[in-house]
């Protein structure tokens, strides 16, 4: 099944990617699409403990099973004022 | 003529005298704080605390449009309450010259309502803590780059700032842009107006993340955490 996956702030500027579409298993859980997007952008692994997730707008803390088309959107704190 | 009688239509008279009364502290007086404060000012927010510990600088000006040329070298609160007062002499304005800590805290509790606009999430984390004691409703604001978040939290009520970011890495000298910080310090100030006039705030409970790069506006809805070490127990 397809889920989509959308960068924001250093997400995006690490992967150059804004939104990507993965093909994956039937009863995957978020948290497994995130670890196989931390091992295809080895260079976000720095962001790893400070990444934040939604599902379908909704924030998620990776326990959350997946369904054919949600879309996740992936996230860091941005601090600055 | 009434100063705010383009607004009056929108906020009632009721609305614009309970704006008169507010107390309000803007936390940080830099690209956030700047654009909070004129436009709680513009509005007419009665009573104004603006809290910052820093100098104005060169570097600040592309964003800190409360602070100019001639202010290099000055307190950035002083600076803004200058500006504020002059602004709008029908309001009452004050500074305090404090870096936000565990002690300087305090002289925020006596206000309705507390203005996020600092620049690093070790002061947000303290600032969080203390609107949870003294149950005073958060509007919080940052901003990276082209990106900016911002969301509402009503102590108790909703999920609290470590409820969100249970961790945070602070970013030395990050890149900002100053209307970018405008553009989220914007959607702050009108949050804080629509509370304090008795309009349901929008981000109660949702956090935006605003994308300058594509200009676009995601919203996430949030819970509480009932394992949060800020304000899972009261």
């Amino acid at each position: 099944m397809k889920v989509k996956v959308k960068f924001y702030s250093l997400h995006r500027e690490i992967t150059g990617e804004s939104e990507i579409c993965l093909e994956i298993e039937k009863g995957k859980k978020l948290k497994d699409v995130l670890k196989l997007i931390f091992e295809n952008y080895q260079e976000l692994e720095k962001l790893k403990d400070f990444t934040v997730a939604s599902l379908n707008h909704k924030y998620a803390n990776g326990e959350e099973y997946l369904n054919e088309g949600d879309e996740i959107a992936i996230f860091p704190p941005v601090g600055g004022g | 003529m009434n100063r705010y009688e383009r607004q009056i239509p929108i906020l009632g008279k009721e609305g614009q005298n309970k704006l008169k009364e507010a107390k309000i502290a803007v936390a940080g007086a830099g690209g956030l704080g700047s654009a909070v404060c004129f436009y709680l000012a513009s509005a007419g927010v009665g009573h104004i605390k603006i809290i910052d510990g820093d100098v104005v600088e060169l570097s600040n000006l592309n964003r800190q449009i409360i602070h100019w040329e001639e202010d290099i070298g000055k307190d950035k609160v002083f600076s803004a309450v200058e500006k504020l007062r002059k602004f709008n002499s029908e309001i009452e304005v004050n500074g305090i010259k404090e870096k936000i800590n565990e002690k300087s805290i305090d002289l925020l509790k006596d206000v309705d309502a507390i203005v996020d606009c600092l620049d690093n999430f070790e002061s947000r984390y303290i600032l969080n803590e203390a609107c949870l004691k003294y149950e005073i409703p958060l509007f919080h604001g940052a901003c990276r780059a082209l990106q900016g978040q911002a969301t509402v939290i009503i102590p108790y009520k909703t999920a609290c700032l470590k409820c969100i970011f249970p961790k945070v890495r602070d970013e030395k000298n990050l890149p900002i842009i100053g209307s970018v910080a405008g553009t989220i310090a914007t959607i702050q100030a009108t949050e804080l107006i629509k509370y304090i006039v008795g309009i349901k705030p929008s981000l109660e409970n949702k956090l935006l993340i605003y994308d300058a790069h594509f200009l676009s506006y995601y919203l996430v809805d949030l819970e509480k955490n009932k394992n949060c070490p800020a304000c899972s127990k009261r």
